[in-house]
């Protein structure tokens, strides 16, 4: 009776961002990240970038 | 014309007495069984209702310490190891006497220190091998796994005692009342297992979030093993940005972290401003930030104590920056609505500054909340 019924998915995304042009790009979370770490090369000057959030977002219905 | 005066009841006429007789038992038999058994039959609703949330209950309880082992199982923990851990999952932690409360907060927190300390020794001789991510999610792990256990005994104990004095209604229908909110808090703790496996931020972790963001690229200084902070200059302020030290899951020690930078380097400073996910009132919006005066900080109130006794006692301000999030969203992994107020915040943080601290002067600010998933 209260097991999740049909609730929607829950998939964990990750939201790397260039310090110095402020570029950001989404992608799926993978093991190890965290907030903060450095993840990713930016492509508009070849900086590295760093995770600036972590968060959980509802699986959309295909 | 004698009959007509029953007609209006179902339309029915009785035609002969012993028609009447039967009318009339078969109307008022179940009205008197309903006076006489009315409670006690509610009183069985009532408990088959408090039967089903307990059954849930004890699966979060059963559930939460299955992770447990499966995730010690996954790290290489032996069955010596396990066995030893689980049994943590059952010890007890007596607070202190409140009869006399002048003190009490130092007692409580000998107390919760003493706890904190002793299981992450036994944690730490128990894994070996492992880091200090993995040490600190087994060691929250556990306090969920004796959360709900121990919330299911106190339901269970009053459930059993209800059963026992079925006429005493009032102590089941207490418990019906509060058990649909407390089972959807037991479920959220243990979702909030998951994020722990993963290492993922928790909506709590906003505050470390924020704070982390000021920090990241400066010189981090460990105040003691779970805390740390970093200097920050502002438009000519100092500031001492204070947190939990990351990505494990750690709430820190702010409140000595702080007393030792006021005993220390920042013995002069203009304001704290603390900055903390709270809860919303229903109807209020996810991730809305909020300022006001005062020390933003949960938990049972030990730190929040002393956070405020320095503070008044060498009158500095007490400022607070609140991010409004929902109690299931605090313990869950941390949503998107939430991970993007924190640029909202970050602006309050440096009004905050602004205003209340002189050019040239220092301040701390402190980002309260589990810091999982979160570095500096
Ligand atoms: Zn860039």
């Amino acid at each position: 009776m209260m097991m999740k019924k049909n609730q929607p998915k829950q998939s964990y995304y990750v939201v790397e961002e260039c310090p110095a042009c402020g570029y950001k790009a989404k992608r799926g979370f993978r093991d190890g990240d965290y907030v903060f770490k450095e993840s990713g090369i930016c492509p508009k000057d070849n900086t590295v970038m760093y995770i600036s959030m972590i968060f959980s977002e509802e699986e959309k219905r295909s | 014309m004698s009959t007509a005066a029953f007609s209006p009841i179902f339309g029915f006429v009785p035609t002969s007495p012993l028609y009447f007789v039967l009318y009339m038992l078969l109307i008022w038999v179940p009205y008197i069984i309903l006076i006489i058994y009315g409670q006690k039959l509610q009183s069985y609703s009532i408990m088959a209702d408090v039967a089903r949330y307990l059954n849930r209950l004890k699966y979060d309880a059963e559930q939460s310490r299955e992770n447990l082992m499966s995730y010690l199982q996954r790290k290489g923990v032996g069955g010596d190891g396990q066995k030893s851990i689980e049994s943590m999952i059952e010890d007890v932690t007596i607070t202190p006497v409140d009869m006399d409360p002048v003190g009490i907060v130092k007692k409580m927190e000998l107390i919760l220190r003493t706890q904190e300390e002793s299981v992450k020794s036994r944690i730490k001789s128990i894994m070996k091998d492992a880091n200090e991510v993995e040490r600190a999610a087994v060691a929250n792990m556990l306090e969920i796994a004796s959360a709900l256990t121990l919330v299911y005994k106190v339901i269970r104990h009053y459930y059993l005692l209800g059963r026992k004095f079925p006429d005493n209604i009032y102590l089941l229908a207490q418990l019906q009342m509060i058990l649909p909110g407390l089972v959807k808090q037991a479920d959220a703790y243990l979702g909030a297992m998951g994020a722990l496996e993963k290492s993922l931020p928790l909506g709590d972790g906003i505050g470390p979030m924020i704070v982390g963001k000021f920090m990241r690229g400066s010189e981090k200084i460990e105040l003691d093993d779970e805390t740390v902070y970093a200097e920050y200059l502002y438009k000519g302020r100092t500031v001492a940005f204070l947190k939990a030290k990351g990505p494990m899951a750690s709430v820190g020690h702010v409140d000595s972290g702080l007393k030792r930078l006021l005993d220390g380097p920042y013995a002069d400073v203009k304001a704290i401003i603390m900055i903390d996910a709270a809860l919303k009132m229903e109807g209020e919006q996810s991730g809305e930030v909020a300022v006001g005066i005062g020390a933003a900080i949960g938990g049972i109130g030990v730190e929040k104590f002393n956070i405020e006794e320095e503070a008044s006692r060498r009158r500095i301000p007490l400022y607070a920056v609140i991010v409004k999030e929902s109690i299931f969203e605090a313990i869950s992994v941390m949503t998107r609505a939430i991970a993007e107020s924190a640029e909202n915040a970050r602006k309050s943080v440096l009004d905050l500054i602004e205003r209340s601290v002189p050019e040239g002067e220092k301040c701390i600010v402190i980002g309260v909340g589990n810091t999982m998933g979160v570095a500096q």
